[in-house]
Formats: C-alpha cells, sequence, structure tokens
C-alpha cells in the first residue's frame, strides 16, 4: 500500500465509522440514560441524553425485585443446549452430505433448503400441539427440543458448506493411511472447520437468545422465562415504567453484547474461513 | 454519597450472586416462591404485574410484599408459586390456550371483561363455597352480579375498579367542556393558539381505545349486545349511536382539536407523558393516572389540573366505563380451591384493600373500606366517587372481546378517515355478526377415532424413512439419523398438521375438529387478506433492499478501511451488530420510546428541531410502515454486514492493489474487483434475509400492534393473532398454508441456485 495516499485519506473513513457507529447506538445510549433517570424525568421536555440526577435505583430494583437475573440464567442455559443439540446432530449430517455420494443426497439438500424458509411463526400452533401430546408444555426441554430442531436445516447447510471447502487431498491421504470414516471425521475434518464451526455456533446462540414467539407460547411459569419473555413481562396490562424496563434490558443486553465483543473475532475469522485454501 | 456508594457495591455484589444469600432464613415473599418453602400444598397463581410483588412501581411492589407477607405467616401450609404473565393481550392468549390445554394455574388475576370467556367453558370456579355472603355484602353490588351465573355461584373477586375522566388544565380550559361541541371548540382553540394538543385520548388498536369511548355510546343509550349475548351495536338506533361516536372522533382530527398521534396511542402512559410534558390541555383518561400525575409534575404544574365527567353528546347525560381486575379460581380440587380463596379474601381484606389502592391509585370496591377510610371519601376521591356513580361495566357477553377488536379497527378507520363512520361501524358489525353465526352453528366436532389425523404422522415418518431405504449406500445412514429424526418430527410433522389443520376449523389446543374447506373460503373472502399480502410484501421487500443494500455499503466501508488500517472499525461493528442481539421485542419497545408522538418523543424532539416535525410516525399509515421498516433494517443491517464484510475479505489483496496501481475509480474498482466475488454472498443473504423478514413479527408487536387499524398487520402478525387472540387455529393454519403456497416459487428459486453454480460459489466464499 502507499502509504502518503493511505495516511491522506483516512479521516473520512473515520468519520463515517463515527457516523456508523452513532447511527447504531443511538438507541441503545437513549435506552442508557433512561434507565440512568428518575420517574419523573422520562418524559421531561426537552428530552435530555445525559441525565440530570442519574440514579442506579432502577438497576437496583431490576436486580433484586424482578427475576432478570433468573431470566438471564434460562435464557444462557436454553441458548446453550439447543446449540449443542443442533450443533451434535447437524455435523455429521453434514460431513456425511459432504464427503458422500448417494443417491437421497439430492433431494434432501433442497429438502433442507426449503425447510429453512418456513417460518416458525407458521408452525406454533401444530409444533403446541406436538409438545403438549409429548407432555413437555412449561419445561426447559421441550424449548430446547423444538429450538434445537428448527436451527438443523441451516446449520447442516452452512456447515455442510465449511466442509466442502476442504481439499480432497486430504481425504485420500487419510483413506491411504487407513483412517475409518469417523476417525477421519473426528482427527482430520472437525479440528480444520473450527473457525466455521465457532461460527455456526455463534449465530445459533445469537438467533436462540432472542427468539420470542415460541419462548411466549411454550413456557407458563415465569421461572422458567427467557430474557425476551422476561422483558416483554415488565410491561403492565395499562401503563409501563419505562425506566425499570430499560435498567432491566440493559442488564439483560450487556452479556450478548459482552460476549460478541469477545467472540467477534473468532465468527468474521469462522465466516472467512477457507479463503486461503479456495 | 456513601449511601450511592453501598448501594453500587450491592449491586455488583447482586450481579455476582443473587442466589447465593439465600443460606439463613429463607425470605417469606421471593420473586417466584411467595410462603413458607416447605409448604404441605403449593398453589399456582398467574398474577398481572401490576397487581403483584412484582409490580414495577415499588410502591405497589411494597404493599404486596407486606401483605403476602402477612398471607404466609398465618398460612404456614401453603405457598404460592407466581407467575407473573406478559401485558394484556398476551396475558389472555396464555390463559386461553392454558384453558383449551387443561393447564390452567389455581388462582389468576384476569381482566373483568375476559370472565365471560371461562365462563363458559366451565374453566372457572365458583367462590361462594368459601366465601360467605356476610363478607359478598361488603362489596360493591355490580362486582357479584356481574361475576354471577343465574344459579347465584359467584365466580371472581373484583380487584378494585377505575373509571374514566376528562383531565383538563383549568388555565387553558376555564370551563370543562359537557357536550362534544364545546370540547371541540375548546380543544381547537387552545391547539390553535397554544401549538399543542387540545385533546388526546387513546385510539391505537387496544382494548382501551373502545372501553375509553363506550361511554359516550352508552350515555345515548347504545347497547352493544342483547339479553342472549347478540351483538346489535350495528342495528336500528344503536347503529346510528355509534355513528355518532366515531364521527365526533373523527372531528377530533378534523377541527384540529386532536393531532393523529392519537392513532398510536395505546399505553395511558403516553397520555400521561404528554401531560407531564406540558403539551396537551385535555385527555380522556383513567382515575389512576392522576397519582402518576402527581409524581410526573411540579406541584405548580401539577395543580392546574382537574378533572371532569366525559363529555357527552347530550350534555345533560353522563356514564363511565368502570372497569378493573378479578382474581379468579381454576382449581377444581376442593381442598385446593379453599385454599386459593382464601388467600383471595385474606389480599383483599378490607385494610389491605385499602393499602393497595392507596398505591395503584384505584377505587376500591368494598364499602366498609369507604367507610373506616376516610381518604376515600376526601378530595379527589370524592369527585371520582360521584363519576364512577354513573359508571358502567362491559356487558359479560362471549363476544365482547370480539366486538372490541372489531371496534377498535372501527375507530382506527374513522378517526384516520380511511373510512367513514357509517362504513366502519358497517364493516365492523357485519364481521361481528359472521362471528356470531359461526360460533352459533358450531363445525361439528369428532370424537373418538379420527384417522385422518394420523396422516401427518405417517408422511413425516414415510418421508424420513425414505432416506434409510434399502439399495441406497448404508454408510451414511448413521451419520444422517440423529437429524433425520428430530427434522422429522419438529420440522416435518408439524408442517403436515399444519396443512391437516387447515381443512379444519379447530380451535388452538383442542383436538377433534370436523373437516371442511371453511377456513380457505373464510380466509380469501376476508377483505383484510389482500391489503395485508400488500402490506406484508411491501415491509419484506423494503426490509431485504435496505439491508441489503446498507450491509454492503458498510461492510465495503469497513473492509476499505481495514486495508487502509483505519482504526475504529472494530468499535462501529460491534455497535451494529449490537442492534443485531437485541431481541426483536425490545428493539419494537425502544423504537417505540424513540418514535413517542409527543414532545418527550426523542426523534420528533430532532426532527422539530430541524423543522420537520413532529410528525406522526406511528399513527399515520403511511409513516408506520416507514417507521417499522426501519426499526427492522435497524436490527438486520448487522447480519447482511457481517456476511459480506466475510465475502470482502476474500477477495485476494493482490486485486486491491492491483486497481490501487491502476487508478481505478471507486466504480470500477466495485464493479470490476468487488461485485463479481460478493455477488453470490448477496444471492446467499439476499435469501436468508427473505425468510427472517417473513417471520418477524415481534418488533411489530410492541412497537405498532399492526396498527394504525392495520397497516402494519403483517402476515405473520395475522397469522399470530389468528391462532392465539381468536384461537381460531384452523383459519391460522390456512393462513399459513397460503402463505408456504406464496412461498413455492422463492424456494425453488432458492433451490435452483443452491444447485447451480453461483449458490455453491456463495456457500464457499460464505464458507
Amino acid at each position: 500500500m502507499r502509504r502518503g495516499a493511505g495516511y491522506g485519506a483516512r479521516w473520512p473513513y473515520i468519520a463515517a465509522l463515527a457516523a456508523i457507529t452513532l447511527v447504531f447506538l443511538v438507541p441503545q445510549l437513549w435506552l442508557l440514560s433512561l434507565s440512568l433517570k428518575e420517574k419523573s424525568a422520562v418524559y421531561q421536555y426537552p428530552p435530555r441524553l445525559i441525565p440530570e440526577n442519574p440514579t442506579t435505583d432502577n438497576y437496583w430494583f431490576a436486580l433484586t425485585r424482578t427475576q432478570i437475573p433468573w431470566y438471564l440464567w434460562n435464557s444462557f442455559k436454553v441458548a446453550f443446549f439447543s446449540t449443542v443439540l443442533t450443533l451434535t446432530v447437524s455435523l455429521p449430517a453434514a460431513y456425511a452430505l459432504s464427503r458422500e455420494r448417494f443417491r437421497a443426497r439430492g433431494p434432501i439438500m433442497a429438502g433442507l433448503l426449503a425447510m429453512q424458509m418456513l417460518s416458525p411463526v407458521v408452525l406454533l400452533v401444530p409444533i403446541y400441539g406436538l409438545i403438549q401430546g409429548m407432555g413437555l408444555v412449561d419445561t426447559h426441554t421441550g424449548l430446547i427440543l423444538v429450538y434445537g430442531s428448527l436451527q438443523v436445516p441451516f446449520t447442516i447447510w452452512l456447515m455442510k458448506s465449511f466442509f466442502d471447502s476442504l481439499p480432497p487431498a486430504l481425504f485420500d491421504a487419510a483413506r491411504v493411511d487407513g483412517a475409518g470414516r469417523w476417525l477421519t471425521f473426528r482427527a482430520i475434518a472437525l479440528p480444520l472447520v473450527g473457525p466455521g464451526l465457532a461460527a455456526a455456533a455463534i449465530l445459533n446462540l445469537a438467533s436462540y437468545w432472542a427468539e420470542f414467539s415460541l419462548a411466549l407460547v411454550l413456557l407458563d411459569a415465569q421461572e422458567r422465562f427467557t430474557i425476551p419473555v422476561g422483558l416483554f413481562s415488565l410491561q403492565g396490562a395499562y401503563e409501563t415504567e419505562w425506566h425499570i424496563v430499560a435498567a432491566a434490558s440493559i442488564v439483560g443486553l450487556v452479556p450478548v453484547i459482552g460476549a460478541f465483543v469477545l467472540l467477534q473475532r473468532h465468527f468474521i475469522a469462522g465466516l472467512t474461513a477457507g479463503s486461503v485454501k479456495g | 454519597m456513601a449511601r450511592r456508594w453501598i448501594r453500587i457495591a450491592l449491586l455488583a455484589l447482586g450481579l455476582c450472586g443473587t442466589a447465593s444469600h439465600a443460606a439463613a432464613q429463607p425470605p417469606l415473599v421471593t420473586p417466584i416462591r411467595v410462603g413458607n418453602p416447605d409448604a404441605r400444598m403449593t398453589l399456582s397463581v398467574w398474577a398481572q404485574q401490576d397487581y403483584s410483588h412484582l409490580a414495577s412501581r415499588p410502591a405497589i411492589a411494597q404493599v404486596f410484599t407486606d401483605v403476602f407477607t402477612d398471607w404466609a405467616k398465618a398460612t404456614p401450609d401453603v405457598n404460592l408459586r407466581v407467575s407473573v404473565m406478559p401485558a394484556l393481550e398476551q396475558h389472555k392468549a396464555k390463559l386461553l390456550l392454558a384453558a383449551s390445554a387443561g393447564r390452567l394455574p389455581d388462582v389468576a388475576s384476569i381482566d373483568s371483561f375476559w370472565m365471560p370467556l371461562f365462563l363458559d367453558n366451565g374453566a372457572v370456579q365458583p367462590l361462594d363455597d368459601y366465601w360467605p355472603a356476610s363478607d359478598r355484602q361488603d362489596f360493591l353490588p355490580f362486582t357479584i352480579s356481574t361475576l354471577s351465573d343465574p344459579a347465584g355461584h359467584v365466580y371472581g373477586m373484583w380487584h378494585e375498579t377505575d373509571c374514566r375522566v376528562l383531565y383538563y388544565r383549568k388555565d387553558l380550559v376555564p370551563q370543562a367542556p359537557r357536550s362534544w361541541a364545546e370540547l371541540l371548540d375548546v380543544a381547537s382553540r387552545v391547539s390553535r393558539e397554544k401549538k399543542i394538543s387540545g385533546y388526546l385520548y387513546n385510539a391505537g388498536r387496544w382494548e382501551a381505545t373502545v372501553f375509553d369511548h363506550l361511554a359516550m355510546f352508552w350515555a345515548q343509550g347504545g347497547a352493544l349486545v342483547d339479553q342472549a349475548g347478540r351483538p346489535v351495536f350495528g342495528e336500528g338506533e344503536h347503529r346510528q349511536r355509534m355513528v355518532n361516536v366515531l364521527a365526533f372522533l373523527r372531528d377530533t382530527i378534523k377541527t384540529g382539536a386532536s393531532p393523529r398521534s392519537v392513532l398510536a396511542s395505546m399505553d395511558y402512559q403516553q397520555l400521561t407523558s404528554a401531560a407531564a410534558a406540558g403539551d396537551v390541555a385535555m385527555f380522556l383518561g383513567g382515575n389512576w393516572q392522576l397519582a402518576d400525575l402527581k409524581t410526573n409534575l411540579a406541584p405548580e404544574e401539577f395543580a392546574k389540573w382537574d378533572v371532569a365527567p366525559i363529555p357527552q353528546r347530550d350534555p345533560a347525560t353522563s356514564s363511565t366505563g368502570t372497569g378493573g381486575w378479578i382474581w379468579v379460581v381454576f382449581a377444581k380440587d376442593p381442598e385446593r380451591r379453599r385454599a386459593a380463596v382464601e388467600f383471595i379474601r385474606r389480599v383483599e381484606a378490607p385494610a389491605n384493600a385499602a393499602r393497595i389502592s392507596e398505591a395503584t391509585g384505584h377505587l376500591p370496591v368494598r364499602r366498609s373500606v369507604y367507610e373506616q377510610f376516610p381518604t376515600f371519601r376526601e378530595g379527589w376521591y370524592a369527585r371520582f366517587g360521584e363519576i364512577v356513580a354513573s359508571g358502567q361495566a362491559r356487558p359479560a357477553a362471549a363476544m365482547y372481546p370480539a366486538i372490541s377488536t372489531e371496534l377498535q379497527l372501527a375507530i382506527g378507520y374513522a378517526v384516520s378517515g380511511d373510512r367513514t363512520p357509517e362504513e366502519a361501524v358497517d364493516t365492523a358489525f357485519t364481521n361481528i355478526t359472521q362471528q356470531w353465526n359461526r360460533r352459533s352453528a358450531a363445525a361439528p366436532m369428532r370424537t373418538g377415532f379420527d384417522p385422518l389425523s394420523w396422516i401427518p404422522v405417517l408422511l413425516a415418518v414415510g418421508l424420513t424413512a425414505w432416506l434409510f431405504m434399502p439399495g441406497a449406500d448404508p454408510s451414511p445412514r448413521a451419520w444422517l439419523a440423529p437429524a433425520a429424526a428430530l427434522t422429522g418430527l419438529f420440522v416435518l410433522y408439524p408442517i403436515f398438521e399444519l396443512i391437516r389443520l387447515s381443512f379444519t376449523r379447530a380451535t388452538t389446543g383442542q383436538r377433534g375438529a370436523g373437516y371442511t374447506l371453511q377456513s380457505f373460503t373464510d380466509l380469501l373472502g376476508d377483505p383484510n387478506f389482500g391489503p395485508m399480502m400488500v402490506v406484508t410484501c411491501l415491509f419484506v421487500l423494503a426490509s431485504v433492499v435496505l439491508q441489503l443494500g446498507l450491509g454492503f455499503g458498510m461492510a465495503y466501508l469497513m473492509d476499505a478501511a481495514r486495508r487502509r488500517r483505519v482504526p475504529g472499525g472494530l468499535v462501529a461493528r460491534v455497535a451494529v451488530v449490537s442492534a443485531w442481539v437485541v431481541p426483536g421485542v425490545l428493539v419494537g419497545v425502544l423504537w417505540k420510546i424513540l418514535l413517542m408522538e409527543n414532545r418527550a418523543g426523542l426523534v420528533n424532539y430532532w426532527l422539530t428541531g430541524l423543522g420537520v416535525g413532529p410528525l406522526p410516525l406511528l399513527s399515520s399509515g403511511t409513516l408506520a410502515v416507514i417507521s417499522v421498516i426501519a426499526a427492522n433494517t435497524w436490527r438486520g443491517c448487522a447480519f447482511s454486514m457481517v456476511l459480506q464484510y466475510a465475502g470482502l475479505q476474500r477477495i485476494p489483496r493482490e486485486l486491491h492493489e492491483a486497481a490501487d496501481l491502476e487508478g481505478a475509480s471507486m466504480w470500477q474498482r466495485l464493479r470490476v474487483v468487488v461485485l463479481p466475488a460478493v455477488a453470490p454472498v448477496i444471492a446467499l443473504n439476499g435469501v436468508l434475509i427473505t425468510l427472517y423478514t417473513f417471520n418477524t413479527f415481534d418488533l411489530i408487536l410492541p412497537l405498532t400492534g399492526g396498527g394504525p387499524a392495520r397497516q402494519t398487520e403483517v402476515a405473520s402478525l395475522f397469522m399470530y393473532r389468528l391462532a392465539f387472540y381468536d384461537l381460531d387455529a384452523g383459519m391460522a393454519a390456512a393462513a399459513a398454508v397460503v402463505m408456504l403456497l406464496l412461498n413455492v416459487p422463492l424456494i425453488w428459486v432458492a433451490t435452483r441456485l443452491a444447485s447451480g453454480r453461483p449458490m455453491r460459489r456463495a456457500a464457499r466464499v460464505a464458507a
């Protein structure tokens, strides 16, 4: 890169990045600001981004008088086990679909893609009936099974493309060395798609964390609510205490944003994986 | 100051381990368990958030903590598992679903007008066995008569009641208007002269919109249903009375008395907030808002406010809607029922009822409370007492909730000017009459064995098993089996079951409905179906194009910044992605706060600063659609950006360097170097977000609720409402099947892409 030209052209980029950051952060900053306000300042005119008398009372209330900590734990539990379930069943399937040539392969791939196009909202009623029939309404097990299954098609599809990008020579070498299918999968293929696996895991975690409609319908007891349902239930029947909702929301958001900051390198790396190997 | 630091330290501790401090003496009132942890019997309670120890208002939470502690001390052998239900409509939906699935809690708080829904199906249990007549006589008569059946059994205990009143500012409106004409006159004058809203009221898509205005219908002598519960509001004189109300509401906009923003009013807090921001001269609100007004306003500002009866067409008449929530018991077992009734009786004991009403600002329903506690006879309470004397409750008819849903729309249409008041009333009445006829001629129910219900099971099993048919290479079977089993059970079976349901008129949660094509004919004959599809397509198309375009733009910028080693890329990326990880419900709530249509709303405040606003961002049909698209784009951009950023990073550095050396323009670089490499990613990305956007309703539900009227009701919200508000599983399934059929071309294109070269490249690039 030519140093001079690059250097001179830097500040417009910084300005553009700053503008993007600001546009995307304004709603969250406003949420943060609300969470630090007293009730009487919520509807103050003119609206102030920086509260006059910042208070941590709302956080105190959210942590001690609501179940936000429970909801966080529930969401974590459900998202984690659903992701584990999805990956456990999807990985071997994706590997087989990538490596093996068999008659049903084409239709399976098409079917998986078609299933991906389905909305869980569309399926809410039959899924409720099914879970009710299994006696799993209002259990985390039921929710985890449903979540874990719904993302299987997408995850197989994604993971298959990672396996596809591995060089065939590698597998020939493994065969020559006499490694069985399982050993090749475990010792050669899996470690190589590690970054892709991380990306798939993060995508799944994020979508389970934020899922609302299934959790709302399948869970009854508050002690099992996940974060989206829990936050939604903080709204009153006729009136809502926005400053409390805001504080609770921030508490609910911080772990996810924190996790993303920690994991984003792996996520991007995962999605770009295979670029060197082509 | 020191106190604050202690608090912060405690907060940090609380974050680390809220559960760890429960060591020595187990507290009697915890968020979920109330009472002795070792109790013999546990009652499940579905509470209303703002009527429990978990209320967001500290004063209410404190009162209930005390009341529950008293109960727990007196009743060591029973404890409660409390579950706070999500707001209003979701609370009702969850209860109905639980009722049909036989999973109701022992005790619940419900809105009084839902009672017929639970009486009809025999779910709610009488209380009078354990509730002596002497105590019942202490309650205001309407609270008992409304909740009784002809045999004299009483099925609910009223918490508190309320009434609707006209709040007005004495400095702007010296004399409270008594008639509609006076109201329009003074409100339009104030809004002209002071540049604030003259008169505000609820006209969003929720229950209060109807209930608040029923007083104006009742005062003219109107009735919603006849003795038999048959809807009559669109017939004869009643029709004219309803038309009058809608015409008045239309005139509030026409004369400039009220802003269009009333169409987005879906929370009484929006009225209080306008008052707190000094943005309104009069509003139609509930008596409990007084307490809020007092906290939100400085004393000298609060002193300007007063209340008056709701203005009527004929100033000589008066009426107001009295509502309120009630306790009901679903427990059938006598012992549990007794424990449940004893619990609610203790909570509603006169001394407790008085403390609760003081905290909530509602009106007590016990005579002894008014007698023993002078507070409720003085000052503001005396004013409310006079107004509530002309109060009327909503009819205890099974059709009321459906009538309300239709009238919410009718009011929305009339206020927005999309339909004349006559058209709006007639449409609502036609729809409701159809529902009534359908309900009276209930679809045949099948009992016993239904062979057709096994078809979905067989199809799912068959299709899954086909993978494992002999003849194929046996090796991949074991590798595919777990995935096949899960998707077969939780994806394939529901799809086939959905198709079966669409040929029935099944109720959500119930089995055994007969087969018919009625769901499809009703759906396609529904005048809302066409517009709903148009809105859906518009929403999906605009969201997808914007997300792809902005996502690409930002990805390109960040990639370019990365190549130039400009700092700040990570921060920007995290900012964008932080929008994506926000749960959709919260995005809706957040944008609702941002787009609030009074002066306290941030976006409108800025728009006003720019000389553009304030704009009806959520209450004008067009702007509401734009707002919903904007919120969805804000959330969804991150996904496109991340995918495409990954795609851009795959472009070999040498290509960019070659372009640098050639002195290629931005456009040339895009066309030659960048687009060919990322086009497949964009295609994949497009397919994925089209799907996501089709499913989006969690964001729209809190943001607009589908309103104004139905103008932001997309297909997924339409189906959700059908299935879980109306419990019309058959019609919801029919809608879903129609959506699936419409999606087939999209699925076909996607499959073709996937089997062809571009998609394979896309997958590789994305990988």
